[in-house]
């Protein structure tokens, strides 16, 4: 008797403890979150934000938040921007006017131009803005130009130090090669700071900032683009979860033509001229967006080898391709990443 | 005896378990995250036709719940719980109304009611009325894996009878 | 008797199951080509438009100061063929049909992009591009 009874009771206790799980998934999927959605155009380039939960505010606050970023610290473009005001002060020290955060910025940015002897180096502007990829500008300059441009450029002159930032006479900045990172950055402090959102992806033209997860905690898919695609198919996927910033440089971007030579937008400091590393895009995956995008520049100028070692130093991780299709891929990344075109072989 | 048939129910529930996780890594049959064919009801079918009903959800609802903490998805719980129990309960049915016979029909009926109540569980869970565009792909698979596990737990059934099954315990028959 | 009527029952159910979804799956099927893919038009952040593919069809997107976007679609895909910004960069940027790059134009602020995670053939929803 008291067997069948026994038998009972833990049955009874079997669909009590699934009726409670049930009821606990019932009243997590209850609470539906909203997802907002916004594309916009912001530090020139396309914006996507996706939030899960908070309000409809966020994301066009988030928008004013970065065109800010933009037009008051960062453009070269803006005379009145804190980067403007160093450029046009260039020759003298500046300490005043210069936010705290911007001080950080060209730390951080010094730090990855140090280790990775000059492949990142925000001091370029002079020779950038002979080539003005993506601007009306566009062009393919004289040997000359890039020559007497070159000798204006060059990270170890720039000094940040004790609160002040001197920049030699004539050298001017330009942080293209980090902006958007710092954009996804500022973006996902600002998300942080606002309440009830369970997650959210930022893009900033292919840079992109992943906060927290989704409602139904499934992992993000990130789609990395095709080097030699058409029109952007992808590469692969990447499968994240939690907060990651996610920059890639590649040479098929911006660019031009001329003579059946393709010029891109990302720029060897050393020779002026678009880097030729073997490389066609690097994918960098870390804890900041700045170094994501700043990384990523630098490893495609470094080349295979050199960039592995920088990556490594910065213990980040990162998907490199080279100009035969192969992938090479860090070890953090290896089984979270999902190859999608067949034309290309993962390499060990 | 007891003993001899709770083993044979736990390894029973270890096959449901193997086919179900495996199950999970199979491609998907429609594109909603959690959504699965049904291929682990083969031993619910088998449970009913060995055994009673309530051996048959006792199984079942163990394999849900432990298959749901093995694959980790919980998700994919609730689409199990509400498929299984709607497949399971038809099935009970049915299985009486025809006294045992007839067991691919009323599989296929099970599938086909597997498949609705995952559909159910996906509407309640998405809100999202763009899942019943999938009803007609799911019911189709339906019909396909319900012949199926129709088939296979009718001759599995057969032949582990002979083999002495299923006659470990008649009292708790209901 | 009884036990008759529901077999017969049952068998009428599974096949009426089995004709309809067959029906709807060939009807959705034929009906696949028209369903298409979308482009969605956003300005100054804001989705003003969502327009088929399939229809071909040109139109004005008008900003402010003056500014605009005359928008083409062809062949199943978007394209922006004329523009007041300077440097006609959204125009340069071509047609796009399926990719997750958007056209944009700064000036105007426009967004172009194809509705993405409805494309066939990808199983899987994506959160993000990273180019």
């Amino acid at each position: 008797m008291w067997r069948k009874r026994q038998k009972g009771l833990s049955a009874m206790a079997l669909f009590l403890f699934v009726l409670l799980l049930f009821l606990f998934f019932q009243k997590k999927s209850e609470e539906k979150t909203e997802i907002y959605k916004r594309a916009d155009v912001l530090m020139g380039t396309d914006f996507y934000g996706t939030v899960y939960g908070g309000n409809e505010d966020v994301l066009p606050e988030l928008a004013e938040r970065l065109r800010s970023l933009e037009t008051e610290q960062l453009s070269w473009r803006e005379e009145s921007s804190e980067i403007g005001k160093i450029n046009s002060a260039s020759g003298k020290g500046l300490g005043e006017n210069i936010s705290e955060e911007t001080f950080g910025y060209l730390k951080a940015i010094l730090d990855i131009a140090k280790k990775s002897e000059g492949a990142l180096d925000p001091t370029i502007g002079n020779v950038s803005r002979l080539w003005d990829f993506g601007g009306v500008g566009e062009r393919l300059p004289e040997k000359e130009e890039i020559e007497t441009g070159i000798e204006k450029t060059g990270y170890e002159k720039l000094q940040v130090e004790n609160g002040i930032i001197s920049l030699p006479e004539g050298m001017s900045l330009d942080l293209g090669a980090t902006g958007k990172g710092i954009g996804a950055d500022v973006a996902a402090d600002f998300i942080k700071e606002q309440d009830g959102i369970e997650g959210a992806v930022i893009a900033l033209g292919g840079s992109i900032a992943l906060i927290g997860n989704k409602p139904d905690q499934t992992w993000w898919n990130l789609a990395i683009v095709n080097p030699r695609g058409e029109e952007g198919e992808m590469l692969g996927v990447l499968k994240l979860q939690g907060e990651h910033f996610i920059s890639t440089s590649g040479d098929y971007e911006k660019y031009f033509m001329v003579d059946g030579k393709r010029y891109h937008h990302i720029l060897n400091p050393h020779t002026g001229y678009p880097a030729e590393s073997g490389l066609i895009s690097v994918t960098i995956v870390c804890d900041s967006g700045l170094k994501s995008d700043g990384l990523s520049t630098a490893c495609f100028v470094l080349g295979l080898e050199k960039g592995m070692e920088l990556i490594r130093e910065y213990g980040a991780e990162g998907i490199l391709v080279d100009e035969e299709k192969n992938v090479y891929i860090t070890r953090g990344l290896k089984d979270f990443f999902d190859l999608k075109d067949e034309s290309y072989q993962i390499v060990e | 005896m007891k003993t001899k048939k709770m083993v044979t129910l736990g390894m029973f529930t270890a096959v449901a378990l193997t086919i179900f996780v495996a199950e999970s890594y199979f491609p998907p049959i429609a594109p909603i995250p959690g959504i699965k064919m049904g291929l682990a009801n083969v031993v619910t079918m088998l449970l009913l036709l060995l055994y009673n009903r309530r051996d048959s959800f006792t199984v079942l609802l163990l394999r849900i719940l432990l298959g749901s903490i093995f694959t980790g998805q919980a998700v994919s719980f609730f689409y199990s719980l509400a498929g299984g129990i709607a497949c399971f309960c038809i099935m009970a049915v049915f299985y009486r109304l025809f006294r045992g016979k007839y067991s691919i029909l009323v599989s296929m009926l099970g599938a086909v009611f597997h498949n609705l109540g995952q559909i159910a569980a996906a509407l309640v869970l998405l809100r999202s009325p763009g899942v019943l565009f999938y009803l007609p792909l799911l019911m189709l698979s339906a019909l396909i894996t319900g012949f199926f596990t129709g088939c296979v737990a009718l001759g599995l059934s057969r032949r582990l009878k002979k083999l002495g099954y299923g006659e470990e315990e008649k009292e708790g028959t209901t | 008797m009884t036990e008759k009527r529901i077999l017969i029952g049952v068998c009428i159910f599974l096949s009426l199951v089995f004709a309809a979804s067959l029906v709807f799956l060939i009807f959705m099927h034929t009906g696949e080509d028209g369903r298409g893919s979308y482009a969605n038009i956003y300005q100054d952040g804001i989705l003003i438009k969502t327009v088929s593919l399939e229809k071909e069809e040109t139109f004005l997107v008008e900003g402010e100061n003056g500014g605009y976007n005359k928008i083409q679609v062809k062949d199943g895909s978007i394209g922006v063929i004329e523009a007041s910004c300077p440097d006609f960069l959204c125009g340069k940027m071509g047609f796009i049909s399926h990719g997750p790059i958007p056209i944009t134009c700064l000036p105007n602020k426009l967004v172009v992009e194809i509705e993405r995670a409805k494309e066939d053939g990808a199983a899987e929803e994506v959160d993000g591009v990273t180019y």
